[in-house]
């Protein structure tokens, strides 16, 4: 064996200069494995890694990269499945945000202030001792960073009530942003923002709504690297439920009645079709098209007693049975995002690539109807051939249906991942058309949502784009900004 | 012998679940280095897909990082990646790391020089530490341990050379519950723990082969190990490597807590101390052996059992693991340091774990805590009011 001595990228110094040489990575083992996401879109290779501590850290790498002409791009908690952005493969300076992952809890003011790499689950286990939450994210809820579903997710995400109260943004308060200059702004009135103030406590009352911006951005127009949000005191009662419905039509038309009702009914109310894996194996005997779980919570047991027989009255109006313990296992977890339970199921879901979007309530059913069939029917012989399969899944938000389909395949079976991206593009192109395409603000799925932009609202986004990011060095491509 | 876990690394879905768990953070090293992803199972994983796939090269760094696994088992642990059929884990991520390092020593790079002296050392006197072979069997003088029997205590290198209290103590304990324990003596080998984690698969077979041969040809029945990486090593590994073995493998925290439950041993001589329990990763993920130690400390007259808030199949490891201890000293005591404080957070006044590796890894972290650390089998002699 011939010892080498190390050729370290020219940025690596530099580099290690602002955060220390600890932080930064430039070998080949290391950048492997930040050439990907979860996702079967091909990968692109960064040119050097680097771990920043600090808002400030950011900001002069942020610096360092305009003086450069390297391209930056960003990695949160790695769990997204829009495909990794292409910036410039191979001179990409990839942030990973990780070690930002301070929570900070004020309970006084109903606030947690928490840096942009704090895992989701990291944030609740902050609050909980308090008997507090936050809404972040259901699903990935252990792997996901709060910047990256606050940057990365459409509406910053969904949390354990989205169903009940919406996406994240309206619990948002305010965010720290590094933008494209290496400047720092803090918007809710935070102190980079207001002369005034010292700290983010009311949304927007400086101006315009700043944050709104940079929530679902990708990263496009600054870097998050802070979240203040709204905390909320835990339920004092939290239960679950399932149903098992025979028919589609009985399962949507209960969804949408239910989340009509009056009185909120749920806290979180998800679909699954029976054919999930995990439903299935939850399902025992049960036999059906798909199950609705919904976890209800309240200060009162009576209250969530008389919410979850409503609940049944309606489900069973429908013709649908209580499901088994397992389900409502599920129910009581995964409908809230927060148990070991996701934690698996997440882990069993992955790798994936999704079709998520929004639909009108009138027009969901058909619409989900026929993203099955472009799943079911168009690509049935690849389809088993690469062992490729998927699974809808609903969440009822407000006027709107969220429909997905998680795409999963066997990693083993040569040319899966070909077949993953056809068979991908062709969903995506319907939801474009036909829905509100909402899933992650990365890669290819910011490339594919953009080319649906209109020609005015391009010239507006490009225009922000070019006064933040003059020299176009965070995340080159993203939205073909 | 990474293609044989080519499908493992394949359906790694890169979901990060090897990073954060229910208890948060779940890899030391990656608290404690940069924290790239080569140090979590989802990129070594990637790494060795890359090797596997002719993308990526072996070198002299990744050789260095793939050998600071501690080999905790914590990523395998919180891993939900099954095979939906079956239930079974997919990913077993200490073996592919293991693999990984066999394949990066066999193409010349590594293992780190500390390893080298550990490897040299075992081929000459078979222990990891260079001691002479004779004196392996000292901390037994005047025991008169047949070296045929049923019941074999293996004492391993760490309680016969460095910290004897533990294999008298255990021997103590078992002969005072009617146990009659036969001794290897010079015949016993180091386990080959080492060796099965510093990608020395040839001396690893080899001493596998010894330990073997000796304990059949001592009639055992039953091997009874005091410390958890001898017995994680000779209970699952040595069968996956040679082959089904003709006697059985127990830990001694097991045996003991069998002696208190049918009443053969009382721990009756108070001992007014409050305990916390260190799990150590051979003992419990990997063999999931959790209750018989906590039994034994809640028996004992007059102490005090307290968990830490990451305890079983959560535990923080000590920092010791996979021969982390020898070749990055540095980064063991840091961890070291984190399972001290942690203890330290709750009201013990000790630390008990069941492996001698992790007694010593511990020990000097929690002297500058001001907190004691003892091995199960003292503190069951002592609270036995016998003094070893």
């Amino acid at each position: 064996m011939v010892t080498m001595a190390i050729r370290h990228h020219h940025l690596h110094d530099p580099l290690a200069a602002i955060v220390g040489s600890k932080y930064v990575a430039d070998e080949d083992f290391v950048l492997e494995t930040y050439s990907r996401d979860i996702s079967a879109f091909p990968g692109s290779m960064p040119g050097i890694i680097v771990r920043p501590g600090t808002t400030e850290e950011v900001s002069e790498i942020v610096k360092l990269a305009n003086r450069t002409g390297y391209p930056i791009v960003l990695k949160g908690g790695g769990q997204a499945g829009g495909g990794v952005t292409k910036g410039e493969p191979t001179r990409n300076i990839v942030i990973d945000m990780g070690r930002l992952d301070k929570v900070e809890v004020d309970i006084a003011n109903l606030k947690a202030t928490c840096g942009a790499g704090a895992r989701n689950s990291r944030i609740d286990d902050a609050l909980r001792p308090y008997g507090y939450y936050a809404n972040t994210v259901i699903g990935p809820y252990f792997t996901a960073t709060i910047g990256g579903v606050t940057s990365g997710i459409a509406g910053a995400g969904f949390g354990k009530n989205v169903s009940s109260v919406g996406c994240n943004w309206g619990h948002i308060l305010g965010l720290k942003v590094v933008l494209p200059t290496g400047d720092i702004i803090t918007t809710g009135a935070g102190p980079d923002s207001n002369i005034y103030r010292k700290d983010i406590e009311f949304r927007e009352v400086t101006g315009p709504d700043l944050t709104s911006l940079f929530i679902g951005s990708g990263g496009a127009l600054g870097i998050i690297t802070e979240v203040a949000i709204k905390i909320y005191p835990i339920p004092k009662y939290s239960k679950a439920a399932s149903y098992v419905f025979d028919t589609m039509e009985n399962i949507w038309a209960a969804q949408l009645k239910m989340a009509e009702s009056p009185t909120v009914l749920y806290t979180n109310l998800i679909m699954f079709e029976m054919a999930n894996h995990m439903v299935r194996a939850m399902a025992g005997d049960m036999h059906g098209y798909g199950a609705l779980f919904m976890a209800v919570e309240g200060d009162s047991e009576a209250d969530v007693d008389l919410r979850l027989k409503e609940i049944e009255k309606i489900c069973t109006g429908f013709g649908a049975t209580r499901g088994t313990p397992a389900l409502n296992h599920y129910a009581a977890t995964g409908a809230t995002g927060t148990g070991a339970f996701v934690h698996d199921v997440c882990a069993m879901s992955c790798p994936f690539m999704t079709w998520e979007s929004m639909s009108t309530r009138s027009q969901s059913l058909e619409y989900a109807k026929r993203m099955l069939d472009i799943l079911n029917n168009q690509f049935k012989e690849e389809n088993a051939k690469y062992r490729t399969s998927g699974g809808l899944y609903t969440v009822p938000i407000a006027n709107t249906m969220l429909i997905g389909i998680t795409i999963h395949w066997d990693d083993t079976v040569p040319g899966v991942e070909e077949h993953n991206r056809k068979l991908w593009k062709a969903g995506a192109d319907f939801m474009l058309k036909n829905g509100t395409f909402s899933a992650y603000a990365q890669g290819n799925h910011s490339s594919s949502i953009s080319s649906a932009w209109s020609p005015t609202y391009y010239k507006v986004m490009s225009g922000i784009k070019k006064t933040l990011d003059p020299n176009n060095i965070l995340n080159p491509g993203l939205w073909n900004l | 012998m990474l293609e044989k876990y080519k499908q493992a690394v394949t359906v790694c879905s890169r979901c990060g679940m090897c990073i954060v768990g229910e208890n948060g953070y779940i890899c030391p090293v990656q608290q404690h280095s940069g924290g790239f992803d080569p140090s979590v199972a989802r990129g070594r994983n990637q790494i060795a897909r890359a090797i596997l796939e002719g993308r990526l090269k072996y070198s002299d760094e990744l050789m260095e990082s793939t050998f600071t696994c501690l080999g905790c088992d914590n990523c395998h642990e919180q891993c939900g990646r099954v095979d939906p059929r079956t239930g079974e884990k997919l990913i077993d991520e200490g073996k592919i790391t293991r693999a990984l390092r066999v394949d990066l020593v066999k193409a010349g790079y590594g293992p780190p020089e500390p390893l080298k002296a550990v490897d040299a050392n075992m081929e000459k006197v078979h222990n990891p530490f260079g001691e002479p072979e004779g004196r392996r069997s000292a901390w037994a003088a005047g025991l008169n341990l047949p070296v045929r029997g049923d019941t074999v205590y293996f004492a391993g290198c760490y309680a016969a050379y460095r910290n004897p209290k533990i294999a008298r103590a255990t021997v103590a304990v078992l002969q005072k519950g009617g146990v009659n324990v036969a001794y290897l003596g010079e015949n016993e080998w180091c386990c080959g723990v080492p060796e099965l984690w510093d990608g020395n698969a040839p001396l690893s077979e080899e001493v596998i082969q010894h330990n073997v041969e000796a304990l059949k040809a001592a009639g055992a029945k039953r091997v009874v190990t005091s410390c958890a990486g001898c017995f994680h090593a000779l209970k699952s590994d040595y069968p996956e490597i040679i082959g089904k073995l003709p006697f059985e493998v127990v830990h001694s925290s097991e045996v003991i807590a069998d002696l208190i439950a049918s009443g053969k041993i009382t721990l009756d001589t108070e001992v007014a101390t409050t305990f916390t329990y260190h799990d150590p990763c051979h003992l419990g993920r990997y063999e999931k052996v959790y209750e018989p130690p906590r039994a034994i400390l809640k028996s004992i007259k007059g102490a005090k059992f307290v968990e830490m808030p990451r305890n079983k199949n959560n535990a923080w490891c000590c920092g010791g693991g996979s021969v982390v201890a020898v070749a990055f000293p540095d980064l063991a005591r840091d961890i070291a340091d984190d399972r001290v404080q942690e203890a330290k957070g709750t009201e013990a006044e000790a630390i008990v774990s069941a492996c001698p590796l992790c007694e010593n890894g511990l020990t000097q972290s929690a002297r500058k805590a001001k907190m004691e650390v003892y091995d199960l089998s003292v503190v069951v002699a002592n609270a036995m009011g016998m003094h070893v």
